[in-house]
């Protein structure tokens, strides 16, 4: 009974129950108060933040006293939203450049001047890419307003996936019209658009899937790795004690998980619990991602036996 | 011979895509915000051409910050002002190139090493084993590399405090760069990428006809799986080098943060001019596409010669 129920669809209800629960709790609680510090009467002792985990702080709280459960489950909404966003632009894009320029990505030329993008990894690219934009310091503020630092992030991140998995597409719907029955098609006087669509398609429509889930944890990861370098998805917030511009604090906008991972980084010898707790939920969305995926890939396998 | 032309043909093109790359903040922005221009990055991809073209005149930027105290201080007041100096590139930057490339390539032999190594032992391990063994390499390969650099900082940290040995230096510091930590986090996750990869390969591999026949003269496991599963395997494994040289460059990138190496991606993040940037990808990716090539020519060669 149990291998019945598929490892996606489990996947597909833990993610929406994820993206539910994101949505709504922070509309129905508002954000706990931040509390300088805690004295217990009884033992007459003085806590102050980071608290550990309790009854209270379900994650405990950061340095500043803010709740950790609050913003995982506020960021969570955030991190789907702008790793889907960016797989689905990817995916559209790359699936209509893919099939148009089918040709031209076969190209023994052209694809050898895509692997730049095979040796240099992407996050190096979108930081080099956006670097005269965001690494601004704490005295020069940012020049981009909200939206538009939102909108060109999302742009860059798209853009620097485009090639790569065009040329993937685009080799999967070649290797996909080598078959035997596509050959008759054309002999019989079939356009390549009637190809693609009664022939390809149909074979190629379900290794999309498999490939926009790869895609949605290779997201993940670039994005952790963009944060590592303070660049945080929906912009960051500099604030700083310090005149040096070593000590300043980079924190995220919008309490998005990755951005949560960088803030935090400090105090990974401090008290790791704190960092720690980002990083644990992070996981389990890239092993949830993944497991369906994999689920996936087996229902095709078996599907290309038949 | 046609081969090595084809090579030097692929190697042009990924000198010329990575100058394309490098050279694109410029279509984004100019100096007064978001901007596109396509005539400006043709302009800038050609400025960097003619410098490229003789690399004395390369130069680098050394940002600094710099306390500047008031001469009559009525209060105490400093700031610190942001300071830009230009030297020129090249003595300069062999020794950290030569850092950021040890410890890429140490960790791509490592890994290729420990990978065959573990694949040769899973499969003299009962099926079973080995079944168990490809499951738990799935899982760990969708863990996040960072997962694994928190682990293995938190781990010699605490093995610091209970025990005060230090097995290895976690961060860098002024003195003494740390090396050795780097190199094994760097080769945790393609290690497990080609493991997964082999047992998978093997797998298929074992259903031949010609391991059969070996079975049947009636030559040892092991000696099946040394000389004829783990020499065919490589080949298709070689396929998969590519890619696992894009996870150790990537995981590098964040390394370099997380370990505070003094290595080569500083130096590409901060303000540089775009020909540096794109001289310096060059001196990275180069040394790594001419590896991966002779990896390939070397099992090829091996084939060639086995068969003969």
């Amino acid at each position: 009974m149990l291998r019945k129920i598929n490892a996606f669809y489990v996947g597909i209800v833990m993610l929406t129950s994820i993206l539910f629960i994101s949505i709504v709790i922070p509309n129905l609680m508002p954000e706990p108060a931040i509390e300088q510090f805690r004295y217990h009467f009884d033992q007459k002792s003085l806590e102050i933040p980071p608290f550990s985990p309790s009854s209270d702080n379900w994650f405990g709280t950061d340095r500043n006293g803010k709740d950790l459960f609050y913003a995982i489950m506020d960021g969570a909404k955030y991190t789907i939203f702008f790793a889907l966003v960016i797989t689905f632009g990817r995916m559209l894009l790359s699936f209509i450049g893919g099939l148009v320029f089918k040709r031209l990505f076969l190209n023994n030329w052209v694809s050898g001047l895509l692997q730049g993008f095979q040796f240099v990894p992407q996050s190096l690219i979108v930081l080099l890419v956006l670097s005269p934009l965001y690494f601004y310091e704490l005295r020069t503020d940012s020049f981009l307003s909200y939206t538009e630092t939102l909108v060109i992030q999302l742009v860059v991140l798209i853009a620097a996936g485009i090639f790569p998995l065009a040329k993937i597409i685009a080799e999967t719907a070649d290797s996909l019209s080598q078959n035997d029955y596509v050959t008759c098609a054309k002999h019989m006087g079939s356009s390549s658009l009637q190809i693609t669509i009664r022939h390809v398609l149909p074979h190629l429509w379900p290794r999309l899937f498999v490939l926009s889930g790869r895609q949605f944890s290779q997201v993940l990861t670039l994005m952790l790795h963009l944060a590592i370098y303070h660049l945080f998805i929906g912009g960051v917030k500099i604030t700083s004690g310090q005149v040096h511009d070593q000590f300043n604090n980079y924190s995220t906008v919008s309490n998005e998980w990755t951005g949560l991972i960088s803030m935090y980084h400090r105090e990974l010898m401090l008290e790791p619990f704190v960092v720690m707790i980002p990083v644990v939920a992070y996981t389990l969305l890239i092993l949830c991602v993944n497991i369906m995926t994999k689920s996936l890939e087996k229902s095709l396998d078996k599907q290309a036996i038949y | 011979m046609r081969n090595f032309i084809l090579d030097l043909q692929q190697l042009f093109l990924l000198s010329i895509s990575i100058i394309l790359i490098a050279a694109v903040p410029s279509f984004i922005a100019d100096q007064n915000g978001i901007n596109f221009s396509i005539s400006r990055y043709g302009e800038s991809v050609l400025e960097v051409l003619t410098t490229l073209i003789r690399p004395d005149s390369l130069t680098l930027y050394i940002h600094s910050q710099n306390m500047i105290l008031e001469p009559m201080p009525v209060n105490i007041s400093y700031e610190f002002v942001n300071e830009i100096y230009e030297i020129p590139l090249f003595p300069e930057i062999w020794n950290i190139v030569i850092y950021t490339l040890g410890l890429l390539l140490i960790s791509f032999s490592a890994a290729f090493v420990m990978a065959l190594f573990l694949g040769w032992v899973a499969e003299l391990l009962p099926a079973s084993f080995k079944k168990t063994a490809l499951h738990i390499s799935e899982l760990l390969e969708a863990l996040p590399d960072l997962f694994f650099v928190f682990c293995i900082q938190l781990a010699v940290v605490w093995i610091y405090k209970k025990t005060g040995f230090l097995a290895a230096n976690p961060f860098t510091s002024s003195r003494e760069p740390s090396f050795f930590l780097p190199v094994i986090t760097l080769s945790i996750v393609p290690t497990i990428y080609l493991f997964r990869m082999q047992l998978t390969l093997s797998q298929t591999e074992m259903e031949k006809d010609y391991i059969t026949f070996a079975r049947s003269k009636g030559l040892g496991h092991s000696q099946i799986i040394f000389h004829h599963l783990l020499k065919n395997t490589l080949r298709e494994l070689s396929i998969h080098l590519p890619f696992m040289m894009l996870l150790l460059f990537s995981q590098m990138i964040i390394l370099e943060y997380l370990f505070n190496l003094n290595g080569i991606i500083q130096i590409l993040l901060s303000e540089q001019p775009a020909e540096t940037r794109a001289m310096l990808l060059m001196l990275i990716t180069i040394p790594l596409f001419a590896v991966i090539k002779g990896v390939k020519l070397f099992i090829k060669k091996e084939r060639v010669l086995n068969a003969a």
